[in-house]
């Protein structure tokens, strides 16, 4: 098993509200699903990808990840599973506008220590893969939306992580490029990456191998099924 | 890694040109100026023949007991000076005073000038370690003879002789004709022990003169006299020798401690001895004088330099505070880029570890301006004070010690930042 939660809760407080994003969660993922979820806003979604992707802690319950019970680990043990083991894709990007394009592939690396040629060749390898490999010394800002996409997307992959947690990647695109970012996402899933994305999109959530409803920071059974027969 | 850090940091500086210039240009301004008080405060303090604490000292008699004037002078008569320079307890006896003599060459090739000169036993050039470029001091015996001998600092040398080796050279003081038996290399000795009253700070003197010409060519004290009556006489020179007028710094340097105890014993007896021939009014202050006590009697540093060193520290104090803002504000916009950098999987250590790069770089950025400001203070101090020649500039501790508390500025500046920084939780800032 890749990923198995179990009943997990995480509520956010102030001083005067609780607000619940996960209630009672439970959910199971096989090493090579290619998960889409799906859900209203503020449902907990992007609360369920933060947890999984260590980002976030949860208050009670349980995430064994590839076997491991996360909630033991210390904060450099998680960073080094983020970092080794879980690929990042944004809706935002997020690459640094100061490094170019081979630079932001490598961070993820250099944090690694990985040595300088098998950087560079991983880095190259993962730009060949999103065909961007003659932007290498590009910056972000000389590339456009579904380009800097992709450069987010090499990022990811360049480590070879197991797992990809990608959250609205084609939310900031247009159709033409958010059809040319999924189909990546979905050739990285038949190189085998356990893939998890989070979309608003239907017709998107659709492509996965399964796909999950989040409700009232609840994993709905079903959804899938309830998705194809909408469509 | 490091290197890629380095380059991070510089590129997160050039970033925010306007903060970081502000942030620069406090740090060097307020730690420049600390630096510069403190260099001078710290050269003005210092002890110099530290290593002969024990042995060294001051003479110091009182031959009056009230004073016509203020001013009260800690040292010997000349009356006093040969009274006691034949004692043998001594190693070394250094007796001087400022004068001022016209100096000329032989052929009259130049023109000739003034010169600050002391007047001096042999043994002060030992006793103080003065550095010889040529030749060296006069000895006893040429001292006893009255020989005319003199040794020149090295830029009379430069005027009178080009520079070169002029030992066995002879020269004009007034209308007497000296040979040069020494040239003196850059002396620095802050402050100038052997006369505090009257050049603690000042340049090396000219040229020095055997202290037993003082009657044959009836050489002036130009320094400062506690003057006393003097008795009625054709001849002021005479009397003013033989007079109780104190104007003669006297030091007397010991191989032991168990010596300059004797000593003290003979000088008690001395001014016993003098009291009952009717001078040294009962409860002079005669005694010696160890180094330091000497150095705090003719305030040699004075509150002032202090209090100047401790304003600067509370400017730099202010500054420090107003760049923690500059720095946090900075910090705080960065809170993104730090959450990238989790996603990717840093640990809260490393992200520490990235920014101390960055405020090391940054401290060392500020240390070296810090250093120009730090020259350019002591430069202007040096043209509107010329007395602090000597103790203003950086030496290299100094130096680097500038750039260290630049960089603990910095770091201490950054510190809250830092903290903060690491709290990051990515996920309000990624999307």
């Amino acid at each position: 098993m890749m990923l198995e939660i179990k009943g997990l809760s995480k509520a956010y407080r102030t001083d005067t509200v609780e607000t619940k994003a996960l209630n009672d969660f439970s959910l199971s993922i096989e090493e090579g699903e290619f998960v889409t979820v799906t859900g209203p806003s503020g449902a907990g979604k992007s609360t369920f990808l933060n947890i999984v992707g260590m980002l976030e802690t949860f208050d009670s319950g349980q995430l064994l990840f590839d076997g491991v019970d996360v909630s033991g680990l210390n904060d450099n043990q998680r960073s080094a599973i983020r970092n080794e083991k879980i690929g990042f894709i944004f809706q935002g990007f997020n690459l640094l506008p100061e490094l170019n394009v081979i630079e932001n592939v490598t961070l993820p690396l250099r944090f690694r220590n990985m040595p300088a040629a098998e950087r560079k060749q991983r880095a190259e390898e993962a730009l060949a893969t999103v065909g961007l490999s003659k932007r290498a010394s590009h910056y972000p800002s000389q590339l456009s939306g579904g380009q800097q996409q992709r450069v987010a997307i090499a990022r990811a992959i360049a480590g070879k992580p197991r797992f990809l947690l990608a959250d609205e990647p084609t939310g900031n695109l247009d159709s033409e490029m958010a059809e040319q970012v999924f189909e990546l996402i979905e050739q990285l899933h038949k190189d085998g990456a356990t893939i998890i994305v989070v979309t608003h999109d239907k017709k998107l959530a659709q492509r996965g191998t399964r796909c999950i409803n989040v409700l009232d920071g609840r994993c709905i059974e079903g959804a899938e099924t309830e998705l194809r027969n909408a469509s | 890694m490091l290197i890629f850090q380095i380059r991070l940091a510089l590129a997160s500086l050039r970033k925010t040109p306007l903060i970081m210039g502000l942030v620069v240009t406090m740090i060097a301004v307020s730690v420049g100026v600390l630096m510069t008080t403190f260099s001078i405060y710290h050269f003005m303090s210092a002890v110099p023949m530290a290593d002969k604490k024990d042995t060294l000292f001051a003479v110091q008699l009182d031959t009056l007991k009230e004073w016509p004037h203020e001013t009260h002078l800690k040292m010997v008569s000349y009356k006093d000076f040969q009274n006691l320079k034949d004692n043998e307890l001594p190693i070394n006896q250094s007796a001087s005073f400022l004068s001022r003599v016209l100096v000329d060459v032989l052929d009259g090739s130049q023109r000739p000038f003034y010169v600050d000169a002391r007047v001096s036993t042999s043994g002060l050039f030992s006793m103080f370690r003065a550095p010889f470029k040529y030749g060296g001091g006069w000895d006893k015996a040429q001292e006893r003879d009255f020989q005319k001998v003199v040794v020149i600092n090295h830029e009379i040398n430069d005027k009178l002789f080009g520079g070169r080796n002029s030992v066995g050279e002879k020269l004009l003081i007034g209308d007497a004709t000296f040979e040069v038996v020494g040239v003196l290399d850059k002396w620095v000795m802050t402050p100038r022990l052997y006369d505090l009253k009257n050049t603690p700070f000042g340049e090396t003197e000219g040229v020095f003169i055997p202290f037993s010409l003082v009657e044959k060519l009836k050489l002036t004290n130009a320094g400062n006299t506690q003057e006393a009556q003097l008795a009625e006489s054709d001849d002021p020179f005479k009397a003013f020798l033989n007079s109780e007028s104190v104007w003669i710094p006297y030091w007397v340097e010991f191989a032991s401690k168990a010596d300059a105890d004797s000593y003290r014993q003979f000088l008690t007896g001395y001014v016993a001895e003098q009291q009952a021939v009717g001078r040294f009014e009962p409860g002079n202050d005669s005694r010696l004088v160890a180094i330091e006590p000497w150095l705090a009697f003719h305030e040699v540093v004075n509150e002032t330099n202090l209090l100047l060193v401790g304003l600067a520290a509370m400017f730099l104090l202010v500054c420090a505070i107003n760049v923690m803002g500059m720095l946090s504000a900075k910090s705080f916009g960065r809170f993104k880029e730090f959450s990238i950098y989790r996603a990717l999987g840093a640990s809260k250590a490393l992200l520490v570890k990235m920014q101390l790069v960055e405020v090391l770089v940054l401290g060392v950025i500020c240390g070296i301006s810090a250093v120009i400001t730090s020259l350019l203070g002591l430069e202007l101090v040096k043209a509107k004070f010329a007395h602090y020649e000597q103790v203003a500039h950086l030496n290299m501790a100094l130096l680097l010690g500038t750039i260290v508390v630049s960089i603990i500025v910095c770091l201490l500046a950054y510190l809250y930042p830092v903290l903060k920084a690491s709290q990051v939780q990515p996920v309000r800032y990624l999307k």
